[in-house]
């Protein structure tokens, strides 16, 4: 059952009428069905969304060493580019031996990447359906809402919903807002234990948007990894005021955002109580040597002691730990969590060169200490034969210009390269098809360009790399696909009608490790 | 009667089920009905004088023996009527902001000025306006080789003159804005250019043009004058304005640079950043050619930077979008999340004429919002019941709960900064003033309520978990903590009634303005009667912290 987001919004602009009609929904219809399934692993599995904020130009992130592209990377670069030699070589399955380099401060993606652990989806955008260069700007095929905006490109790749004031959705997302981790949440709520009905997405940084789902909430914990109430001395009277407040938030006697507020609020006191204990019993629970070598990880570099990421990165794997802990060693008992972080500062318009390269030493230090941090929880035995599982993941809110600006900068443009890190990934490869470089004579010959300053088209979309992971998680029937990912059978059916290549016309992409 | 009231419902608290909750009856025995007609505005009663302070100014409070009575206070309210108030309030001395690098930071300068400043209305018009036309203190770099704050000095300037324009014309607003030299950083008006310094033509940044429309005039899609959007014939939203309109417009507003006592630049060059005086049109770096901007108006072929900006904005000014997307948000900030079409369309009468022929009259625009019997009465409109009143945003729950403590500020000898206690406080629960995260502010005013089922909650874009604990422990840190009087921020807990009857009395008749649930009643009382209350202090501060992070007071209605 579909209805128009754009016949909804109709419906509350003359009254509401609509709104009456919807609260009357019979329940089965408010997302309560569950058909996900452990899909393959037993143990406790999480996705790790890393969120750049501000536009990461990922023309720098992964540049190709053949003689030729790289002589049109700088053509369009000649400031900003990154010299041949500074690079960091890596040598994709199929695609030759040291044939793309990455970001010089990446060196410990580069270790991954060789290691197999880590993988690169190259040109991944927000799309409705396929493009070529002819369908852009034609005005007959739908495009994003807003191309070039942050807010509207955060949303996009936070809900994989390209085209919201026109997107066809389920019933059950009618007049919500919603992200894909807190869609694929509201179906995947059904592996986890009901008592407590712990919230199956924590959000540390980020796209608050990412973590809303229509029946599930999300918890936000702020970056320091604390989400606790005030208390006084007096743990009488704390009782007695924590009771008393309690009550308070269930008199909302019928007023809609004073219920809006209170559900909020029990939210919040109901689960950083069991939240917080659950964190210390399970990590103390942890082999000594174990927490020893974790904390270890997380120790900054001289000259990192502000890093924001790797404070949330290592809130999120206390989290994690809490999570994966049977609830009979104090722990949660969870088994599928999804995490949000982000690290801001992205939108390099001027002066791209050191502010980028800072931003991508940390993201390069704070992936790898959660990627090994897994590693030495996997060793230490704790968890038994099914240790806990979890894939980083990045997104942004676009990729920038391949033609650099006057101010040394790159400007706001389209699709981009994405990082996916896990010991489940099948890593040392590219997903999807690296975009042609050439801009010379504007670009016009350029099938990948929208324009002369190098704003490539997507070649696959956020829906399927979203999928992706989300199928990894656990979601698996098509009715849950259709729910979190409500555009992509219309993607599918249009790039296969259009003639598109494989990549887009598969739901997945394939850098996840098959489930054995 | 209040009392009486509370008493009863103490006496069956054991033995009584609460009453049945009214909405749904209340709601459908009115609807379709002629409702009641608010009171007069020259005689207010109590209730009806308190939601207009807490619509009009950063909190309502008492006179406490003040003689005269301080115009924003509840005595002086009910004394002068609504539109004696509202007269006084324009006419109050304007608070203003200092760059000088001595002074606090703007954000302290904000909630002390929210706190002591006589201008309430004034500055809680301009707080609003600036979550329409952002800046971002955030976005306005300092320069190391000189001595002075730039961030601070712009942030001032900036906020100067939004106050300045608060109650003026919104075409003049729209014009100060524009050549406002740190909206000119943040959003690169300054020194756009249409030239290369080889003279030859560039497509100069679309960044200011492309935000003025969709975000501080016209909004993405078309309304009707109700607020309404108005839709094709398949039920598709209408765009307001095109990438080409985007590119005329950033056209006929290029050549813009910062002042300088030396003037405009070469072709293709730049000014330094100076935030002294508004930017300065220089026709070496406008392009002059004519451009079709909105309706089909076009810009005249051969027109310098300054003629073509007043065409420009004279086009814009002219949308038959501006007053309703500019009205229905002052009415979401100072009133109600989600008002009726009728409400927003009264009051997009009076901004397209102010009954003197005059469009954009923002004065007499403030004035209808708060006069509009949708906004005024004792309680709101009783077919509004459900959908009604908005969230407290971080930076008025913080100064309403401030100043209905009789709160004060001690700057005294300048060795404290409680401006930036109340700063931090604000910033936790997500509102850091006027550091926006972004050009849209620090919420949109479209989302939706969690669990609202399609009603807006702008301020609920920044609701989480997170900060609403963050909302509990300013509370509970302004109650049991020694640190915010450390830091200046003083409170009168003990000047609440110490008699428990009196004392939800009291919370119920004002902070709630005589609206207090008989279930909040009830389980306060029960929680300051109980034996691990404590003493009469504890009580207060029990009672305090229950009533304002109630749903009730959370919602201002």
């Amino acid at each position: 059952m579909s209805f128009s987001r754009r016949q909804f919004l109709r419906g509350t602009s003359s009254g509401l009428g609509l709104l009456a009609a919807s609260s009357a929904l019979p329940r089965w219809l408010v997302g309560e069905a569950h058909a996900a399934t452990l899909n393959g692993y037993a143990g406790y599995r999480a996705i790790v969304s890393v969120f750049l904020l501000g536009g990461n130009d990922a023309n720098n992130l992964l540049v190709p060493l053949g003689a030729t592209p790289y002589a049109h990377y700088r053509a369009a670069r000649p400031n900003i580019g990154i010299p041949q030699a500074d690079l960091l070589p890596i040598s994709p399955t199929g695609l030759g031996t040291n044939s793309y380099g990455l970001h010089p401060a990446l060196t410990k993606v580069q270790a991954l990447f060789g290691q197999q652990r880590a993988a690169l989806v190259c040109n991944v955008g927000s799309l409705v359906v396929p493009l070529r260069k002819p369908d852009y700007g034609s005005g007959t095929m739908p495009l994003p809402d807003n191309l070039y905006s942050h807010s509207d490109q955060q949303d996009a790749w936070a809900s994989a919903i390209a085209n919201p004031s026109t997107a066809p959705v389920p019933f059950e997302l009618v007049g919500k807002v919603t992200g894909w981790g807190g869609r694929t949440a509201d179906k995947l709520q059904g592996l986890n234990p009901t008592r407590p009905r712990y919230p199956d997405v924590v959000s540390f940084g980020g796209k608050p948007l990412f973590a809303a789902g229509a029946v599930r909430q999300p918890m936000m914990v702020s970056s320091s990894g604390t989400l606790a109430f005030r208390q006084t001395s007096d743990a009488n009277f704390n009782t007695l005021q924590t009771e008393a407040l309690t009550q308070v938030m269930a008199h909302t006697h019928g007023v809609t955002l004073e219920a809006s507020y209170g559900s909020i609020f029990t939210q919040a006191q109901t689960f950083s109580t069991a939240r917080a204990a659950a964190r210390e019993a399970a990590w103390a629970a942890l082999p000594e040597a174990t927490r020893v070598a974790i904390d270890a990880l997380f120790v900054p570099p001289a000259g990192g002691s502000n890093w924001t990421l790797l404070t949330q990165l290592y809130q999120v794997l206390r989290d994690l730990i809490a999570g994966a802990t049977a609830t009979g060693q104090g722990g949660l008992g969870l088994r599928r969590q999804a995490f949000s972080v982000g690290l801001g500062g992205f939108d390099t318009h001027v002066g791209q060169v050191s502010t980028q390269s800072a931003l991508l030493t940390q993201l390069d230090f704070a992936l790898d200490a959660f990627y090994q941090a897994l590693t030495v929880l996997r060793a230490s035995n704790a968890f038994g034969a099914t240790p806990p599982q979890a894939t980083l993941f990045t997104m942004s809110d676009f990729s920038r210009t391949m033609m650099e600006n006057s101010d040394r900068g790159t400007d706001h443009a389209w699709g981009g390269h994405a990082i996916v890190i896990g010991e489940r990934v099948q890593g040392g490869r590219f997903y999807g098809a690296y975009p042609n470089l050439d801009l010379s004579g504007n670009g016009v010959n350029n099938l990948d360009t929208t324009d002369a300053r190098g704003r490539w088209i997507p070649t696959l979309s956020v829906d399927q790399y979203a999928y992706s992971l989300a199928y990894w998680l656990g979601l698996s029937t098509a009715a849950e696909r259709e729910y979190v990912f409500p555009n992509l059978a219309g993607y599918i059916t249009a790039a296969t009608a259009g003639g598109f290549p494989s990549s887009a016309r598969n739901n997945r992409v394939g850098f996840m490790l098959a489930d054995t | 009667m209040i009392r009486r009231l509370t008493l009863a419902i103490a006496v069956c608290a054991t033995a009584c089920a609460p009453e049945d909750s009214p909405p749904e009856v209340a709601e459908a025995a009115v609807l379709g009905q002629q409702e009641q007609a608010a009171e007069p505005l020259g005689t207010p009663t109590e209730a009806n004088a308190i939601r207009f302070l807490e619509q009009a100014t950063f909190g309502p409070k008492l006179a406490a023996g003040a003689s005269p009575l301080p115009i924003d206070t509840v005595e002086y309210v009910m004394a002068q009527g609504i539109t004696n108030a509202i007269t006084a309030q324009i006419s109050a001395p304007r608070s203003t902001y200092s760059g000088a690098l001595e002074t606090r930071d703007i954000g302290s300068q904000f909630f002390t000025n929210a706190i002591q400043g006589r201008d309430q209305l004034r500055q809680r018009v301009t707080f609003a306006l600036s979550q329409i036309f952002v800046v971002s203190q955030s976005g306005i770099p300092n320069l190391t080789s000189t001595p002075e704050s730039e961030s601070k000095l712009a942030m001032a300037g900036y906020l100067n003159t939004l106050s300045a324009n608060a109650f003026g014309n919104f075409r003049a607003l729209l014009e100060a804005m524009t050549l406002d030299p740190a909206m000119g950083t943040f959003l690169d008006m300054a020194n756009n250019k249409a030239f290369k310094t080889n003279g030859q033509p560039v497509a100069p940044n679309e960044n200011y043009a492309r935000e003025m429309l969709q975000l501080f005039t016209l909004g993405l899609h078309k309304l009707n004058d109700d607020g309404t959007e108005k839709v094709d014939a398949q039920g598709a939203p209408i765009p307001t304005y095109t990438e080409a309109h985007v590119q005329a417009f950033a056209h006929a507003l290029s050549g813009w640079t910062y002042a300088s006592a030396s003037g405009c630049p070469a072709v293709g060059r730049s000014n330094t950043a100076s935030y002294a005086a508004k930017m300065m049109g220089c026709d070496v770096n406008h392009d002059s050619t004519s451009r079709v901007l909105l309706r089909g108006v076009s810009t005249t072929a051969g027109g310098g930077a300054a003629a073509h900006l007043k065409q420009a904005l004279d086009n814009v000014f002219a949308d038959p979008n501006v007053p309703p997307f500019i009205c229905k948000q002052l009415i979401q900030h100072l009133v109600t999340s989600n008002p009726r079409p009728a409400y927003v369309r009264r009051v997009v009468n009076v901004f397209k004429d102010n009954g003197s022929g005059v469009r954009g009259d923002l004065r007499a625009v403030v004035r209808a919002i708060l006069e509009d019997d949708d906004a005024r009465g004792p309680q709101p409109p009783l077919a509004q019941y459900a959908s009604y009143g908005h969230l407290r945003s971080p930076a008025l729950f913080v100064t309403t709960l401030i100043r209905w403590l009789n709160g004060t500020l001690d700057t005294v000898g300048g060795t404290k900064d409680p401006g930036q206690k109340l700063y931090a406080w604000s910033s936790a629960m997500g509102q850091a003033v006027p550091r926006p995260p972004s050009v849209f502010s620090y919420y949109p005013p479209n989302a939706p309520a969690p669990g609202g089922n399609g009603l807006l909650g702008p301020e609920f874009a920044i609701l989480d978990t997170a900060t609403v604990a963050a909302r509990a422990n300013f509370v509970h840190e302004l109650l049991y903590s020694t640190t915010p009087a450390n830091a200046g921020v003083l409170v009168n807990v003990s000047a609440l009634p110490a008699d428990t009857n009196d004392l939800v009395v009291w919370l119920g008749r004002y902070w709630l303005h005589h609206t207090m649930s008989s279930e909040l009643q009830l389980t306060v009382f029960n929680a300051i009667t109980d034996s691990r209350a404590g003493d009469s202090t504890r009580r207060r501060k029990l009672a305090v912290y229950l009533t304002s992070l109630s749903p009730e007071f959370q919602v201002q209605r």
